[in-house]
């Protein structure tokens, strides 16, 4: 099985702000039984230092160093926002990818996603798909 | 404490973020990108600020970061740079290594 499965995946989600959209996320990460529930609070508080916005719709929230002990196991989710929430000023993020790395396993799915985000169709294609596992293909590659 | 490196001598960019697990990783994809389209032959690799090595040469990192790891790799040169994608700091990083031209500190 890839990093990235159908039950880490939320389609056609909404969230009434970013926080909101972080702990969807991270709950997203408790359910698939990668991270402990404190690890999203390590998320929204990593959100607070500084941005993990990427560009083209898609942002990348994430724990802090101190929280790796609440890591189980390395997992990525994906929220898709089809309308979108605000992330940054005049910036909708329309996919929300959270992480939980123990290692490196997840610099292909990253790299994958790097490669997406380039292409502004691409992103907003994947932010309307109704079939999470097109998703999950796109992203494991 | 390092202020500039000749182009010669890097052969490895380390992309430091916090916890190493994201935002550094998108850094590293972007970067070797642009090295590769510029026909710059050196290695980018990622890492949190508290797992750089003792050898580094040049640590990219984001402003917040960047005290921190001048105090762990005080020999290092230091760039820092205020959006993991897409800093106009990046283009001017590659265009230094390509013409051979003393890499500079960023404050």
């Amino acid at each position: 099985m890839g990093i990235v499965s159908p039950e880490t995946v939320r389609i056609g989600g909404q969230a009434s702000d970013k926080a909101d959209a972080i702990r969807q996320a991270g709950e997203l990460l408790v359910q698939g039984g990668c991270v402990e529930p404190g690890y999203v609070e390590g998320m929204l508080a990593r959100e607070a230092t500084m941005s993990t916005y990427l560009g083209n719709g898609v942002a990348i929230p994430h724990g802090q160093n101190a929280n790796r002990a609440q890591i189980r196991r390395t997992g990525i989710s994906v929220l898709q926002l089809p309308d979108g929430v605000e992330w940054e000023p005049g910036e909708q993020a329309y996919l929300v990818i959270g992480i939980a790395a123990s290692a490196d396993e997840h610099v292909g799915v990253l790299s994958n996603l790097a490669e997406i985000i380039e292409d502004p169709d691409t992103t907003m294609q994947l932010a309307r798909v109704t079939d999470p596992h097109e998703i999950v293909q796109r992203l494991n590659g | 404490m390092a202020a500039s490196i000749p182009a010669a001598n890097v052969d490895t960019i380390i992309f430091a973020c916090e916890a190493g697990m994201g935002s550094s990783i998108m850094g590293v994809n972007a970067l070797k990108k642009k090295l590769k389209q510029a026909n710059v032959n050196v290695n980018v690799v990622h890492k949190s600020v508290r797992a750089l090595p003792a050898d580094a040469k040049v640590v990219l990192t984001h402003k917040g970061l960047a005290e921190g790891a001048r105090q762990k790799v005080p020999g290092a040169v230091v760039v820092a740079f205020s959006q993991f994608l897409n800093d106009p700091i990046f283009d001017k990083v590659v265009q230094a290594l390509k013409d051979g031209q003393d890499l500079q500190e960023v404050r």
